[in-house]
């Protein structure tokens, strides 16, 4: 009984476990991706923190150079004479030599800070008045600490101005006179002016940034100290406020994350990784997610807190996407796979289950017919040891009989030893049939005519039983195997078996015969009390009844049986006891398929 | 006409049971043993026209006498007895020689009618016999 709900469980517990299976195999590929893309996505800010390493080594470089280019002016000789015009022509040298985007104008203002010649891209020096005596450039350049030293500082706002608001820088270092080639070493000097550079920061941090790609649409920009963009390939946000410049652009985001990356992180001076939300990569919006390297830019070297920030940033579909649709084909190959072992499994089972059920069928028929050989060999023994005192029995009876006058109280007692007597003989007789059926395989039968006959023989006793009975041939049946004699025992004994179902409150027997491909069906149905289910296994066995004692010898199917057999066809039960499903549906209805004889016999 | 009969079974109630019908019903005289190996030395005591033998019997069979008996005098019938159900050792037996069957339980009736053909056939076969020594 465990057993069998085992397996009937078994394909069950087995789907189950396979899709547990799968899921968790599925469960782990999601968590594989998840770090898959977490190591590529690292991989990949470490690349661009990389790159940006790279872009703000490039910007520290151009101002060392540019840095350099003051400092070299600075000595010139040309330079000692102010607003001549040997210094100009010096002025528009370097001018020159400096890319333009970079350098936009040289200024040289006198020691007195009242007077400035400026030169700019127009290449005509003018002199400016009014008095620098308190910008904090100019009191910086005077006090002789600073000799020989460069201050970056914003450009003034005046010249921002002229210049379209764009972030200007400015890069300035005392001038002292006398000091010829010696950069001012000696004591003797005398402060003679301050030499300014006035810088395009935009353009400085653009010319390197410009052509950075990380990835393939990833891009680079640059912020200074304040948080203002120096060079964005949104030429709209040169110069605004990154803080201020992105909401306003996109106010539905919130840009906490990229807030606080440049407060906390760019801003402080620090290099390093992260990702936030944007609303944009280039021509494309919408909430994306970008990974971002950043490292600052060391503008002053005297002042550590004067740096500029430079960032590379992507967006995270653009790695992940990668590694997505990687996964993505890695998922469906896998899982192709498995549904294919899953679908070769299952129609293995079920192959395997269908075999199985065909062989167990198979064996239960071979056991019935074992059991029956086995136990029609036993009773044709039993037959012959019990003929051998019965014959005595009868014979001796007989002779007395012959003796005694009849109607005498020992003639009805002899009389009585005789019918006993024979009532044996008929049950040994048939044992011996049972044991002894007839291998005549060659004989054929018009299976309609032996209904019609076996009928015939109990109509009328069915109708005293109140069992009504219908028949339902089908005409035109071709011969069957089977002898006749024998398929009307068989027919008798289902038609038996079923009034005794109906005994006790009638109802309907029907007798059908069908042709079923090659062989041809015969099924009583009774509309009884039907069988047991735990019956159903046992009904062919010899002796097996559920008759009262005396009724039955329990004979009938087994002999039926046998005779179906021997013809070469089978006998099927389908059964529903009320018990199980209640009068009104119970019955048993037994089919005896025979071989149909081909045409031509 | 008075014959003798041999009647062979191992089950001497049966031996009983023949030799009441035989002796009641027909005027032959009746020899029985339930010792099958006896019979030579009885056939060489008697002159027996009818030999009635179980088929069944410890130390013989019944196929086994209709050979001695026929080896003694081909013209003595054999008829054995054997119980119903075993139709296809009843053929047997006649293919072997024997004149008939009989098959357990049988009515007296089916003896007697069994016993006075077997006679008849061994009156008739005698005659012949004679008739061609002739």
């Amino acid at each position: 009984m465990r057993s069998a709900t085992f397996r009937r469980l078994a394909p069950f517990v087995g789907v189950v476990v396979t899709v547990l299976l799968l899921v968790l195999a599925f469960m782990l590929g999601l968590l594989s991706l998840g770090k898959m893309r977490q190591v590529v996505t690292e991989e990949f800010n470490g690349q661009q923190l990389v790159l940006a390493r790279n872009l703000a080594a490039l910007l520290q470089q151009d101002l060392d150079f540019l840095r350099r280019e003051l400092t070299v002016l600075n000595l010139s000789p040309s330079l000692q004479d102010g607003g001549s015009a040997a210094m100009v022509s010096r002025l528009r040298v370097t001018l020159g030599s400096v890319q333009e985007e970079e350098l936009l104008e040289i200024r040289r203002i006198s020691a007195s800070g009242e007077e400035t010649v400026v030169l700019d891209r127009s290449g005509v020096a003018r002199t400016e008045s009014g008095s620098l005596t308190h910008d904090p450039g100019f009191v910086w350049a005077r006090s002789p600490a600073s000799r020989g030293r460069i201050l970056l500082s914003e450009a003034p706002r005046p010249v921002q101005e002229r210049y379209g608001g764009r972030p200007l820088v400015t890069l300035s270092t005392p001038h002292y006179e006398g000091t010829g080639g010696q950069a001012g070493a000696g004591p003797a000097a005398r402060f003679s002016g301050v030499l300014v550079f006035v810088l395009d920061a935009s353009g400085i941090a653009r010319r390197f940034t410009e052509d950075a790609r990380s990835g393939s649409t990833g891009y680079a920009w640059v912020i200074d100290e304040k948080g203002t963009f120096l060079a964005h390939p949104m030429a709209s946000f040169v110069g605004k406020n990154a803080f201020k410049a992105r909401p306003q652009r996109n106010p539905a985001i919130g840009f906490e994350d990229i807030n606080a990356i440049m407060r906390d992180r760019m801003l402080t001076g620090q290099e390093g990784t992260g990702s936030y939300l944007s609303g944009w990569h280039r021509q494309a919006t919408g909430p994306i997610h970008k990974l971002i390297g950043f490292c600052p830019v060391h503008v002053d070297p005297d002042r550590p807190g004067r740096r500029w920030s430079v960032a590379v940033v992507a967006p995270v579909s653009e790695v992940q996407g990668l590694v997505g649709s990687l996964f993505v084909r890695q998922f469906v190959v896998q899982g192709a796979i498995v549904l294919a072992l899953l679908a070769g499994g299952v129609s293995l089972i079920r192959m395997e289950r269908r075999w199985t059920r065909l062989k167990k069928q198979r064996e239960r028929e071979v056991n019935l017919s074992s059991r029956l050989a086995s136990l029609g060999m036993l009773s044709a023994g039993v037959a012959h040891e019990i003929n051998n005192p019965l014959a005595i029995i009868l014979g001796f009876t007989d002779l007395l009989l012959e003796e005694t006058p009849p109607n005498t109280p020992a003639w009805e007692h002899l009389k009585i030893i005789e019918r006993q007597g024979l009532a044996c003989k008929k049950i040994v007789e048939n044992l011996g049939r049972f044991a002894r059926i007839p291998e005549q395989r060659d004989e054929t039968s018009d299976l309609n005519e032996e209904v019609r006959r076996v009928l015939a023989m109990v109509q009328n006793t069915l109708l005293t039983e109140k069992i009504e009975c219908r028949a339902d041939l089908q005409e035109g049946l071709p011969r069957v195997m089977g002898d006749p004699q024998g398929l009307q025992q068989v027919l008798l004994n289902l038609i038996t078996n079923a009034r005794g179902a109906m005994r006790r409150s009638g109802g309907t027997l029907t007798v059908q015969t069908r042709r079923v491909d090659d062989q041809v069906t015969v099924t009583v149905r009774d509309t009884g009390h039907g069988i047991r289910r735990q019956d159903l296994g046992r009904i062919f066995d010899p002796f097996f009844t559920t008759k009262a004692p005396g009724e039955g010898t329990g004979l009938g199917l087994s002999i039926s049986h046998g005779i179906v057999e021997k013809a070469g066809g089978k006998i099927t039960v389908e059964s529903l006891h009320e018990d199980e499903v209640g009068a009104e549906r119970s019955g048993t209805a037994f089919t005896v398929s025979l071989p149909a004889v081909a045409e031509n016999r | 006409m008075t014959e003798k009969l041999l009647i062979l079974d191992d089950e001497v109630d049966m031996l009983t049971l023949l030799e009441t019908i035989i002796r009641a019903k027909t005027p032959h005289d009746v020899v029985v043993t339930n010792n099958p190996l006896e019979i030579e030395e009885l056939m060489a005591a008697h002159r027996f026209s009818l030999v009635i033998s179980d088929l069944k019997m410890l130390g013989r069979d019944g196929l086994e006498v209709i050979d001695v008996v026929h080896r003694a005098d081909p013209t003595i019938p054999v008829v054995i007895i054997t119980a119903y159900g075993s139709l296809e050792s009843a053929q047997e037996v006649v293919r072997r020689g024997a004149y008939d069957y009989i098959t357990k339980p049988f009515r007296k009736e089916q003896v007697l009618i069994t016993i006075e053909r077997a006679l008849e056939w061994r009156r008739i076969t005698a005659e012949n016999l004679k008739l061609r020594e002739r």
